[in-house]
Protein backbone atom coordinates (compact mmCIF):
# COMPACT_ATOMS: atom_id res chain seq x y z
CA UNK A 1 0.00 0.00 0.00
CA UNK A 2 1.89 3.56 -0.98
CA UNK A 3 2.39 5.68 2.18
CA UNK A 4 0.52 8.32 0.99
CA UNK A 5 -2.76 6.24 0.50
CA UNK A 6 -1.69 4.56 4.20
CA UNK A 7 -0.75 7.90 6.05
CA UNK A 8 -4.81 9.46 4.88
CA UNK A 9 -6.26 5.92 5.93
CA UNK A 10 -4.93 6.18 9.95
CA UNK A 11 -5.52 9.38 9.53
CA UNK A 12 -9.21 9.46 8.89
CA UNK A 13 -9.40 6.64 11.84
CA UNK A 14 -7.42 8.75 14.21
CA UNK A 15 -10.22 11.75 13.10
CA UNK A 16 -12.80 9.42 13.25
CA UNK A 17 -11.93 7.88 16.78
CA UNK A 18 -11.11 11.52 17.85
CA UNK A 19 -15.03 13.15 17.14
CA UNK A 20 -16.65 9.64 18.25
CA UNK A 21 -14.94 10.07 21.97
CA UNK A 22 -15.57 14.10 21.70
CA UNK A 23 -19.15 13.47 21.12
CA UNK A 24 -19.47 11.11 24.31
CA UNK A 25 -17.39 13.91 26.69
CA UNK A 26 -19.92 16.76 25.05
CA UNK A 27 -23.45 16.36 24.92
CA UNK A 28 -24.91 20.45 23.47
CA UNK A 29 -28.57 21.02 24.40
CA UNK A 30 -30.31 20.53 20.82
CA UNK A 31 -33.08 22.83 22.19
CA UNK A 32 -30.36 25.77 23.59
CA UNK A 33 -28.67 25.26 19.68
CA UNK A 34 -31.99 26.07 18.16
CA UNK A 35 -32.04 29.22 20.58
CA UNK A 36 -28.68 30.48 19.82
CA UNK A 37 -29.90 29.89 15.96
CA UNK A 38 -32.48 32.44 16.33
CA UNK A 39 -30.75 34.81 18.56
CA UNK A 40 -27.85 34.65 15.98
CA UNK A 41 -30.20 35.07 12.85
CA UNK A 42 -32.03 38.14 14.61
CA UNK A 43 -28.86 39.70 16.72
CA UNK A 44 -25.49 38.60 15.26
CA UNK A 45 -24.81 39.96 12.29
CA UNK A 46 -21.44 38.04 10.71
CA UNK A 47 -19.54 41.37 10.37
CA UNK A 48 -19.67 41.39 14.46
CA UNK A 49 -16.97 38.76 14.10
CA UNK A 50 -13.85 38.70 12.83
CA UNK A 51 -12.60 36.33 9.52
CA UNK A 52 -10.69 33.80 11.60
CA UNK A 53 -13.44 33.78 14.81
CA UNK A 54 -16.70 33.72 12.43
CA UNK A 55 -19.86 32.94 14.97
CA UNK A 56 -21.06 28.94 15.82
CA UNK A 57 -23.13 27.42 18.83
CA UNK A 58 -19.99 25.17 19.39
CA UNK A 59 -17.67 28.29 19.45
CA UNK A 60 -20.33 30.45 21.78
CA UNK A 61 -20.86 27.31 24.63
CA UNK A 62 -17.18 26.64 24.69
CA UNK A 63 -16.81 30.35 25.70
CA UNK A 64 -19.29 30.56 28.10
CA UNK A 65 -17.74 27.53 29.86
CA UNK A 66 -14.49 29.71 29.88
CA UNK A 67 -16.37 32.55 31.37
CA UNK A 68 -17.43 31.08 34.35
CA UNK A 69 -14.73 28.96 35.10
CA UNK A 70 -12.87 30.04 38.05
CA UNK A 71 -9.83 27.82 36.89
CA UNK A 72 -9.00 30.74 34.70
CA UNK A 73 -7.56 31.93 37.76
CA UNK A 74 -4.16 31.89 39.35
CA UNK A 75 -5.87 30.23 42.75
CA UNK A 76 -8.88 28.80 41.21
CA UNK A 77 -10.99 31.48 42.79
CA UNK A 78 -11.73 34.08 40.48
CA UNK A 79 -13.98 34.23 37.25
CA UNK A 80 -14.53 36.23 34.38
CA UNK A 81 -18.00 36.35 35.25
CA UNK A 82 -16.85 37.52 38.98
CA UNK A 83 -16.15 41.17 37.85
CA UNK A 84 -19.16 40.84 35.14
CA UNK A 85 -22.12 40.38 36.88
CA UNK A 86 -25.06 39.10 34.53
CA UNK A 87 -27.59 40.85 36.48
CA UNK A 88 -25.53 43.70 36.04
CA UNK A 89 -25.28 44.23 32.47
CA UNK A 90 -21.90 42.76 32.79
CA UNK A 91 -20.30 45.47 34.72
CA UNK A 92 -19.68 45.15 38.55
CA UNK A 93 -21.51 46.96 41.69
CA UNK A 94 -17.85 47.70 43.15
CA UNK A 95 -15.32 50.33 42.75
CA UNK A 96 -12.77 48.16 42.25
CA UNK A 97 -13.48 44.36 41.21
CA UNK A 98 -10.66 42.23 43.20
CA UNK A 99 -8.68 39.99 41.33
CA UNK A 100 -6.97 36.89 42.97
CA UNK A 101 -5.00 39.36 45.30
CA UNK A 102 -7.71 41.37 46.16
CA UNK A 103 -8.79 44.65 45.02
CA UNK A 104 -5.36 46.13 43.27
CA UNK A 105 -6.43 47.22 40.47
CA UNK A 106 -7.17 50.51 39.29
CA UNK A 107 -10.03 50.96 36.94
CA UNK A 108 -13.36 49.74 37.55
CA UNK A 109 -15.02 46.86 35.29
CA UNK A 110 -16.93 47.88 32.40
CA UNK A 111 -19.95 46.55 31.20
CA UNK A 112 -19.52 43.90 28.13
CA UNK A 113 -23.24 44.16 26.72
CA UNK A 114 -22.73 45.15 23.18
CA UNK A 115 -18.77 45.46 23.30
CA UNK A 116 -18.71 43.34 20.26
CA UNK A 117 -19.51 46.16 18.26
CA UNK A 118 -16.53 48.77 19.72
CA UNK A 119 -13.74 49.69 17.65
CA UNK A 120 -11.05 49.49 20.16
CA UNK A 121 -10.97 47.53 23.54
CA UNK A 122 -9.71 48.58 27.36
CA UNK A 123 -10.96 52.10 28.57
CA UNK A 124 -6.95 53.22 27.41
CA UNK A 125 -7.55 51.32 24.09
CA UNK A 126 -4.90 49.26 24.05
CA UNK A 127 -6.04 46.55 22.86
CA UNK A 128 -7.11 46.46 19.12
CA UNK A 129 -9.71 43.71 19.22
CA UNK A 130 -11.72 42.01 21.54
CA UNK A 131 -10.55 38.46 20.80
CA UNK A 132 -6.97 39.33 22.06
CA UNK A 133 -8.41 41.17 24.87
CA UNK A 134 -9.40 38.24 27.46
CA UNK A 135 -5.47 37.77 27.74
CA UNK A 136 -5.88 41.10 29.75
CA UNK A 137 -7.44 39.92 32.44
CA UNK A 138 -6.33 36.30 32.47
CA UNK A 139 -2.82 37.45 32.68
CA UNK A 140 -2.82 40.46 34.58
CA UNK A 141 -1.44 40.17 38.14
CA UNK A 142 -3.97 42.52 39.76
CA UNK A 143 -6.62 40.49 38.07
CA UNK A 144 -6.38 36.98 37.05
CA UNK A 145 -2.99 36.61 37.39
CA UNK A 146 -2.37 33.23 35.48
CA UNK A 147 0.20 33.38 32.14
CA UNK A 148 -1.34 31.85 29.35
CA UNK A 149 1.36 28.98 28.77
CA UNK A 150 0.23 27.62 32.33
CA UNK A 151 -3.84 28.30 31.88
CA UNK A 152 -2.94 26.07 28.63
CA UNK A 153 -1.40 23.28 30.64
CA UNK A 154 -3.79 23.20 33.58
CA UNK A 155 -7.02 23.36 30.81
CA UNK A 156 -5.72 20.79 28.72
CA UNK A 157 -5.51 18.14 32.02
CA UNK A 158 -9.64 18.50 31.09
CA UNK A 159 -10.49 16.03 28.18
CA UNK A 160 -13.80 17.80 28.21
CA UNK A 161 -11.66 21.11 27.33
CA UNK A 162 -10.17 19.58 24.73
CA UNK A 163 -13.14 17.76 23.26
CA UNK A 164 -14.95 20.86 22.93
CA UNK A 165 -11.85 23.17 21.38
CA UNK A 166 -11.81 20.37 18.76
CA UNK A 167 -15.35 20.59 18.06
CA UNK A 168 -15.24 24.26 18.07
CA UNK A 169 -11.93 24.90 16.44
CA UNK A 170 -10.86 21.84 15.13
CA UNK A 171 -7.85 22.00 17.31
CA UNK A 172 -6.21 21.35 20.92
CA UNK A 173 -6.75 23.68 23.10
CA UNK A 174 -4.47 26.52 22.97
CA UNK A 175 -4.05 30.51 23.49
CA UNK A 176 -5.55 30.65 20.17
CA UNK A 177 -8.95 28.77 21.15
CA UNK A 178 -9.00 30.42 24.65
CA UNK A 179 -8.87 33.82 23.52
CA UNK A 180 -11.23 33.18 20.77
CA UNK A 181 -13.86 31.37 22.61
CA UNK A 182 -13.98 33.81 24.93
CA UNK A 183 -14.26 36.73 22.60
CA UNK A 184 -17.32 34.67 20.54
CA UNK A 185 -19.02 34.44 23.96
CA UNK A 186 -18.09 38.36 24.45
CA UNK A 187 -19.20 39.55 20.88
CA UNK A 188 -22.16 37.66 21.37
CA UNK A 189 -23.28 39.86 24.63
CA UNK A 190 -26.13 41.47 22.14
CA UNK A 191 -29.04 43.69 23.36
CA UNK A 192 -30.54 46.78 22.63
CA UNK A 193 -34.16 45.68 23.87
CA UNK A 194 -34.78 48.94 26.28
CA UNK A 195 -37.30 50.94 26.02
CA UNK A 196 -35.78 53.32 24.35
CA UNK A 197 -35.10 51.34 21.86
CA UNK A 198 -38.74 50.11 21.51
CA UNK A 199 -39.70 54.01 21.36
CA UNK A 200 -37.11 54.26 18.37
CA UNK A 201 -38.32 51.43 16.56
CA UNK A 202 -41.76 52.20 16.95
CA UNK A 203 -43.15 55.21 18.90
CA UNK A 204 -46.70 54.93 18.51
CA UNK A 205 -46.84 50.93 20.50
CA UNK A 206 -44.35 52.39 23.05
CA UNK A 207 -44.41 55.30 24.58
CA UNK A 208 -42.26 57.66 26.91
CA UNK A 209 -43.84 59.68 29.67
CA UNK A 210 -43.56 63.10 29.55
CA UNK A 211 -40.77 63.40 31.57
CA UNK A 212 -38.80 60.69 29.73
CA UNK A 213 -39.20 63.00 27.16
CA UNK A 214 -38.01 65.95 28.21
CA UNK A 215 -35.01 64.14 29.26
CA UNK A 216 -34.54 62.49 26.06
CA UNK A 217 -34.74 66.43 24.68
CA UNK A 218 -32.21 67.70 26.46
CA UNK A 219 -29.80 64.77 26.07
CA UNK A 220 -29.93 65.34 22.89
CA UNK A 221 -29.82 69.47 23.19
CA UNK A 222 -26.75 71.37 22.27
CA UNK A 223 -27.29 73.15 25.19
CA UNK A 224 -26.20 70.47 27.28
CA UNK A 225 -24.64 68.63 24.07
CA UNK A 226 -23.92 64.99 25.99
CA UNK A 227 -24.84 63.19 22.46
CA UNK A 228 -21.65 64.95 21.24
CA UNK A 229 -19.44 62.42 22.89
CA UNK A 230 -21.97 59.83 23.64
CA UNK A 231 -23.74 59.34 20.27
CA UNK A 232 -24.48 56.67 18.18
CA UNK A 233 -26.44 53.70 18.89
CA UNK A 234 -24.39 52.79 21.81
CA UNK A 235 -24.59 56.52 23.02
CA UNK A 236 -20.71 56.49 22.75
CA UNK A 237 -19.02 57.91 19.88
CA UNK A 238 -15.51 55.43 20.70
CA UNK A 239 -13.19 59.03 21.10
CA UNK A 240 -11.05 58.96 23.88
CA UNK A 241 -11.86 62.08 26.22
CA UNK A 242 -10.50 63.47 29.48
CA UNK A 243 -13.31 64.61 31.43
CA UNK A 244 -11.51 66.38 34.43
CA UNK A 245 -8.97 65.30 37.25
CA UNK A 246 -9.06 62.18 39.57
CA UNK A 247 -7.32 60.42 41.68
CA UNK A 248 -4.62 58.27 41.72
CA UNK A 249 -2.15 58.33 38.40
CA UNK A 250 -3.88 56.62 35.85
CA UNK A 251 -2.26 57.67 32.69
CA UNK A 252 -5.40 56.58 30.33
CA UNK A 253 -5.02 56.71 26.85
CA UNK A 254 -1.21 58.18 27.65
CA UNK A 255 -0.39 54.83 29.01
CA UNK A 256 -0.54 53.65 25.21
CA UNK A 257 0.40 56.63 22.99
CA UNK A 258 3.11 58.03 25.60
CA UNK A 259 1.37 61.28 24.37
CA UNK A 260 1.42 64.17 27.25
CA UNK A 261 -2.25 65.30 25.36
CA UNK A 262 -3.22 62.14 25.75
CA UNK A 263 -3.26 61.87 29.22
CA UNK A 264 -6.50 61.71 31.45
CA UNK A 265 -7.79 60.47 28.31
CA UNK A 266 -10.23 57.44 28.13
CA UNK A 267 -12.43 55.73 26.24
CA UNK A 268 -16.24 57.34 26.36
CA UNK A 269 -17.99 54.45 27.65
CA UNK A 270 -21.54 53.37 26.52
CA UNK A 271 -24.35 54.68 28.73
CA UNK A 272 -26.52 51.85 27.70
CA UNK A 273 -28.16 50.01 30.72
CA UNK A 274 -25.91 52.76 32.87
CA UNK A 275 -28.36 52.36 35.65
CA UNK A 276 -27.28 48.91 36.35
CA UNK A 277 -23.89 49.91 35.90
CA UNK A 278 -22.68 51.66 39.02
CA UNK A 279 -20.21 53.23 40.02
CA UNK A 280 -19.53 55.58 37.10
CA UNK A 281 -15.79 56.68 35.62
CA UNK A 282 -12.97 55.08 34.62
CA UNK A 283 -12.01 54.33 38.72
CA UNK A 284 -15.58 53.77 40.06
CA UNK A 285 -15.07 57.20 41.74
CA UNK A 286 -18.67 58.05 41.36
CA UNK A 287 -20.65 56.02 43.15
CA UNK A 288 -24.65 57.46 41.51
CA UNK A 289 -26.12 58.25 38.32
CA UNK A 290 -27.37 61.75 39.22
CA UNK A 291 -23.92 62.39 40.22
CA UNK A 292 -22.07 61.11 37.29
CA UNK A 293 -25.00 63.14 35.31
CA UNK A 294 -24.02 66.31 37.11
CA UNK A 295 -20.09 65.56 36.88
CA UNK A 296 -19.79 67.87 33.99
CA UNK A 297 -20.61 70.82 36.54
CA UNK A 298 -18.58 69.93 38.87
CA UNK A 299 -15.46 69.29 36.86
CA UNK A 300 -11.85 70.60 37.48
CA UNK A 301 -11.49 72.58 34.33
CA UNK A 302 -7.57 73.19 35.21
CA UNK A 303 -6.64 69.83 33.78
CA UNK A 304 -4.68 70.72 30.10
CA UNK A 305 -5.98 67.88 28.19
CA UNK A 306 -9.96 68.52 29.41
CA UNK A 307 -12.09 67.97 26.81
CA UNK A 308 -13.42 70.79 24.72
CA UNK A 309 -16.35 69.29 23.98
CA UNK A 310 -18.00 70.02 27.73
CA UNK A 311 -19.53 72.42 27.98
CA UNK A 312 -20.99 74.38 31.28
CA UNK A 313 -24.78 74.19 31.99
CA UNK A 314 -27.29 74.90 34.85
CA UNK A 315 -29.71 72.55 35.56
CA UNK A 316 -32.97 72.72 37.41
CA UNK A 317 -33.76 70.04 39.67
CA UNK A 318 -36.92 69.11 37.34
CA UNK A 319 -34.45 68.76 34.59
CA UNK A 320 -32.19 66.89 36.63
CA UNK A 321 -35.23 64.30 37.19
CA UNK A 322 -36.21 64.42 33.60
CA UNK A 323 -32.64 63.34 32.40
CA UNK A 324 -32.28 60.87 35.33
CA UNK A 325 -35.46 59.25 34.10
CA UNK A 326 -34.39 59.07 29.68
CA UNK A 327 -31.01 57.50 30.99
CA UNK A 328 -33.21 54.62 32.97
CA UNK A 329 -34.82 54.28 29.48
CA UNK A 330 -31.46 52.66 28.26
CA UNK A 331 -31.36 50.42 30.63
CA UNK A 332 -32.33 46.28 28.69
CA UNK A 333 -32.49 42.90 30.61
CA UNK A 334 -34.17 41.57 27.98
CA UNK A 335 -30.42 39.66 27.33
CA UNK A 336 -31.32 37.14 30.51
CA UNK A 337 -34.88 36.28 29.06
CA UNK A 338 -33.38 33.84 26.52
CA UNK A 339 -30.97 32.33 29.12
CA UNK A 340 -28.11 32.19 26.71
CA UNK A 341 -25.89 34.30 28.13
CA UNK A 342 -25.54 32.48 31.76
CA UNK A 343 -25.12 29.09 32.85
CA UNK A 344 -25.92 27.74 36.16
CA UNK A 345 -24.06 30.00 38.74
CA UNK A 346 -20.33 28.69 38.80
CA UNK A 347 -21.47 25.14 37.49
CA UNK A 348 -18.84 24.86 34.80
CA UNK A 349 -19.35 21.47 33.94
CA UNK A 350 -22.98 22.13 32.60
CA UNK A 351 -21.49 20.78 29.19
CA UNK B 1 8.58 13.61 6.24
CA UNK B 2 11.14 12.42 3.85
CA UNK B 3 11.74 15.73 2.80
CA UNK B 4 12.68 16.92 6.25
CA UNK B 5 14.94 14.02 6.86
CA UNK B 6 16.99 14.72 3.87
CA UNK B 7 16.87 18.01 5.08
CA UNK B 8 18.26 17.09 8.34
CA UNK B 9 20.90 14.46 6.84
CA UNK B 10 22.30 17.31 4.76
CA UNK B 11 23.00 20.14 7.28
CA UNK B 12 24.57 17.13 9.24
CA UNK B 13 27.30 16.27 6.22
CA UNK B 14 30.77 17.26 6.16
CA UNK B 15 32.19 20.27 5.18
CA UNK B 16 29.16 22.41 6.35
CA UNK B 17 29.37 24.96 9.08
CA UNK B 18 26.50 25.75 11.79
CA UNK B 19 26.44 29.32 13.57
CA UNK B 20 25.68 29.32 17.32
CA UNK B 21 25.07 32.79 18.91
CA UNK B 22 25.98 32.96 22.36
CA UNK B 23 25.31 36.13 24.68
CA UNK B 24 26.84 35.99 27.94
CA UNK B 25 25.25 38.78 30.26
CA UNK B 26 27.46 40.52 32.47
CA UNK B 27 27.92 43.73 34.07
CA UNK B 28 31.44 44.86 33.94
CA UNK B 29 33.83 42.52 34.89
CA UNK B 30 30.60 40.53 37.10
CA UNK B 31 28.25 37.47 34.72
CA UNK B 32 25.21 37.93 35.43
CA UNK B 33 23.50 35.16 38.02
CA UNK B 34 19.79 35.04 38.37
CA UNK B 35 19.00 35.36 42.05
CA UNK B 36 22.56 36.62 43.08
CA UNK B 37 22.83 40.24 43.58
CA UNK B 38 25.10 42.14 40.41
CA UNK B 39 26.77 46.01 40.78
CA UNK B 40 25.15 47.80 38.31
CA UNK B 41 27.37 51.33 38.10
CA UNK B 42 27.75 51.05 41.90
CA UNK B 43 23.65 50.12 42.80
CA UNK B 44 23.26 46.66 44.50
CA UNK B 45 20.26 44.89 42.06
CA UNK B 46 19.45 41.36 42.22
CA UNK B 47 17.41 40.24 38.52
CA UNK B 48 15.39 36.90 38.45
CA UNK B 49 14.25 37.51 34.89
CA UNK B 50 16.65 38.86 32.35
CA UNK B 51 15.85 38.12 28.95
CA UNK B 52 15.32 40.28 25.41
CA UNK B 53 14.17 39.41 22.19
CA UNK B 54 16.89 39.31 19.09
CA UNK B 55 16.65 38.85 15.29
CA UNK B 56 17.56 39.91 12.20
CA UNK B 57 20.47 38.35 12.19
CA UNK B 58 23.17 39.01 9.29
CA UNK B 59 26.69 38.24 9.45
CA UNK B 60 28.41 40.43 7.04
CA UNK B 61 31.41 40.63 4.78
CA UNK B 62 32.92 43.18 2.42
CA UNK B 63 31.54 41.48 -0.39
CA UNK B 64 28.81 38.92 0.94
CA UNK B 65 25.85 38.91 3.28
CA UNK B 66 24.25 35.50 5.26
CA UNK B 67 21.18 36.65 6.53
CA UNK B 68 19.04 34.91 9.22
CA UNK B 69 16.44 37.75 9.27
CA UNK B 70 13.28 35.88 10.01
CA UNK B 71 14.63 33.92 12.95
CA UNK B 72 13.50 35.55 16.22
CA UNK B 73 15.34 33.87 19.56
CA UNK B 74 15.06 34.94 23.50
CA UNK B 75 18.11 34.69 25.31
CA UNK B 76 18.63 35.26 28.70
CA UNK B 77 21.10 33.92 31.16
CA UNK B 78 19.66 30.65 31.13
CA UNK B 79 19.24 30.27 27.52
CA UNK B 80 21.98 31.70 26.58
CA UNK B 81 22.62 29.91 23.20
CA UNK B 82 20.88 30.18 19.79
CA UNK B 83 21.41 28.09 16.91
CA UNK B 84 20.77 29.49 13.64
CA UNK B 85 21.80 27.03 11.24
CA UNK B 86 23.87 26.79 8.39
CA UNK B 87 26.50 29.02 7.77
CA UNK B 88 29.62 29.54 4.95
CA UNK B 89 32.58 28.04 5.71
CA UNK B 90 36.40 28.69 5.35
CA UNK B 91 35.06 31.98 5.15
CA UNK B 92 35.53 35.37 7.79
CA UNK B 93 33.15 37.57 8.29
CA UNK B 94 33.34 41.00 10.06
CA UNK B 95 30.54 42.53 11.46
CA UNK B 96 27.40 41.00 13.15
CA UNK B 97 24.04 42.95 12.66
CA UNK B 98 20.80 42.36 14.31
CA UNK B 99 18.11 44.14 16.26
CA UNK B 100 16.73 43.93 19.71
CA UNK B 101 13.19 43.62 19.81
CA UNK B 102 10.56 42.77 17.47
CA UNK B 103 9.81 44.55 14.14
CA UNK B 104 6.89 46.39 13.84
CA UNK B 105 5.04 44.22 11.13
CA UNK B 106 5.41 41.64 13.29
CA UNK B 107 4.65 43.47 16.97
CA UNK B 108 1.60 45.11 15.81
CA UNK B 109 -0.29 41.98 15.70
CA UNK B 110 -2.63 42.53 13.41
CA UNK B 111 -2.20 39.63 11.00
CA UNK B 112 -0.86 37.19 13.47
CA UNK B 113 -0.65 38.02 17.19
CA UNK B 114 1.10 36.27 19.79
CA UNK B 115 -2.19 33.88 20.63
CA UNK B 116 -1.98 32.46 17.01
CA UNK B 117 1.41 30.81 17.98
CA UNK B 118 2.61 27.85 19.60
CA UNK B 119 4.14 28.04 22.90
CA UNK B 120 7.19 26.53 21.03
CA UNK B 121 7.03 29.79 19.17
CA UNK B 122 10.32 32.46 20.48
CA UNK B 123 6.89 35.17 19.63
CA UNK B 124 4.11 32.60 21.36
CA UNK B 125 3.14 32.80 24.58
CA UNK B 126 5.80 32.87 27.16
CA UNK B 127 6.07 32.05 30.93
CA UNK B 128 7.29 35.10 31.81
CA UNK B 129 5.35 37.04 29.73
CA UNK B 130 7.31 38.79 26.71
CA UNK B 131 3.87 40.21 25.30
CA UNK B 132 2.19 42.71 27.37
CA UNK B 133 -1.45 41.71 27.73
CA UNK B 134 -2.97 45.46 28.06
CA UNK B 135 -1.05 46.90 25.30
CA UNK B 136 -0.42 45.47 21.95
CA UNK B 137 3.14 44.31 21.17
CA UNK B 138 6.12 42.51 22.50
CA UNK B 139 8.25 43.36 25.68
CA UNK B 140 11.90 43.92 23.75
CA UNK B 141 13.34 43.71 27.07
CA UNK B 142 12.48 42.27 30.11
CA UNK B 143 14.45 42.89 33.32
CA UNK B 144 12.69 41.86 36.46
CA UNK B 145 14.00 41.79 40.28
CA UNK B 146 14.90 44.35 43.43
CA UNK B 147 17.14 47.06 43.01
CA UNK B 148 18.34 48.15 46.78
CA UNK B 149 17.67 52.05 47.48
CA UNK B 150 18.72 52.15 51.09
CA UNK B 151 22.91 50.54 50.27
CA UNK B 152 22.45 47.84 53.31
CA UNK B 153 23.12 45.12 50.49
CA UNK B 154 19.93 43.82 50.42
CA UNK B 155 17.92 44.39 47.20
CA UNK B 156 14.49 45.11 48.33
CA UNK B 157 12.39 47.51 46.33
CA UNK B 158 10.75 45.99 42.90
CA UNK B 159 12.76 46.72 40.02
CA UNK B 160 11.54 46.30 36.41
CA UNK B 161 12.65 47.38 33.28
CA UNK B 162 10.19 46.57 30.31
CA UNK B 163 11.46 47.87 27.40
CA UNK B 164 9.13 47.78 24.26
CA UNK B 165 7.09 49.55 21.30
CA UNK B 166 7.93 50.21 17.75
CA UNK B 167 10.18 53.26 18.34
CA UNK B 168 12.45 51.51 20.76
CA UNK B 169 13.61 48.85 18.44
CA UNK B 170 17.28 49.08 18.06
CA UNK B 171 19.92 48.15 15.01
CA UNK B 172 23.11 46.88 16.89
CA UNK B 173 26.56 45.83 15.06
CA UNK B 174 29.43 44.14 16.84
CA UNK B 175 32.47 43.76 15.27
CA UNK B 176 33.40 40.08 15.00
CA UNK B 177 36.09 39.43 12.65
CA UNK B 178 35.51 35.61 13.10
CA UNK B 179 36.27 33.14 10.65
CA UNK B 180 34.12 29.97 10.10
CA UNK B 181 34.92 26.68 9.93
CA UNK B 182 33.89 23.08 9.45
CA UNK B 183 31.25 22.00 12.17
CA UNK B 184 30.07 24.21 15.13
CA UNK B 185 30.60 27.98 15.27
CA UNK B 186 30.11 29.90 18.51
CA UNK B 187 29.99 33.36 18.37
CA UNK B 188 30.24 34.92 21.70
CA UNK B 189 29.12 38.35 22.42
CA UNK B 190 28.32 40.18 25.94
CA UNK B 191 25.61 41.76 26.97
CA UNK B 192 26.57 44.56 29.26
CA UNK B 193 24.27 45.62 31.75
CA UNK B 194 26.23 48.50 32.93
CA UNK B 195 26.32 49.85 29.53
CA UNK B 196 23.16 49.66 29.18
CA UNK B 197 22.14 52.05 32.47
CA UNK B 198 24.75 54.09 31.56
CA UNK B 199 23.50 57.53 32.51
CA UNK B 200 20.53 56.27 34.03
CA UNK B 201 20.04 57.07 38.69
CA UNK B 202 18.73 53.37 39.09
CA UNK B 203 18.01 54.59 42.37
CA UNK B 204 15.90 57.15 40.93
CA UNK B 205 14.62 55.37 37.42
CA UNK B 206 13.76 51.69 38.55
CA UNK B 207 10.65 50.76 37.56
CA UNK B 208 8.96 51.35 33.84
CA UNK B 209 6.77 49.55 31.58
CA UNK B 210 7.59 51.94 28.80
CA UNK B 211 4.38 53.47 28.42
CA UNK B 212 3.85 54.58 32.38
CA UNK B 213 7.30 56.06 32.46
CA UNK B 214 9.22 56.69 29.34
CA UNK B 215 12.45 58.84 29.23
CA UNK B 216 14.19 55.73 31.33
CA UNK B 217 13.01 53.10 28.91
CA UNK B 218 13.85 55.34 26.39
CA UNK B 219 17.31 56.32 27.63
CA UNK B 220 18.12 51.99 28.05
CA UNK B 221 16.73 51.64 24.32
CA UNK B 222 19.15 54.35 23.23
CA UNK B 223 21.90 52.66 24.82
CA UNK B 224 21.76 48.90 23.68
CA UNK B 225 23.57 49.40 20.59
CA UNK B 226 26.69 50.23 22.84
CA UNK B 227 25.56 47.61 24.92
CA UNK B 228 26.96 44.48 23.27
CA UNK B 229 30.49 43.46 21.88
CA UNK B 230 32.84 40.76 21.01
CA UNK B 231 32.68 38.69 24.05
Amino acid sequence: MPLAKASRILFTLFVALGLGSCSKLVQYDPDEREVYDDFKESHLADSLFRNDNPASYERFVLGRKLFFDPDLSANSSTSCVSCHLPERAFADFVRISPGVHGPNGFRNSPTLINVGSRSVVNMDGGILHLDLQPATPIEDHDEMDISLVRLIERLSQDEKYQAMSLSAYDRPLDAFVITRALGQYCRSLVSRGSLYDDYISDSTTHRLTATEMMGMELFFSDRLGCSGCHGGRDFTDESFACVGNFDGDDQGRARITTLREDQGKFKVPTLRNIALTRPYMHDGSVYDLRAAMTHPLSIDTDHPNLDERLISFELSEDEILALEAFLHTLTDSSYLAHGLFVNEQGDVNKY
Amino acid sequence: MIGLVLTALLACSDDDGSFNLQVNMVSGDEELVLGQNIDINGVTVNLDIAQFYLAGVTLDDEDDVISYADQYHIFSPTDEKNNYGDVEIDKTFDILKFFVGVEPSVNGQEEMDFTSRSTSDPLGPKDPQMHWNWNTGYKFVRLDGNVDLDDDGVAETQFRYHIGTDNLLRNVEVPIDFNFRDGINDVVIEFDLEKLFEGIDLKVDYFTMTGDNPPPAIAAANNLPNAFSKG
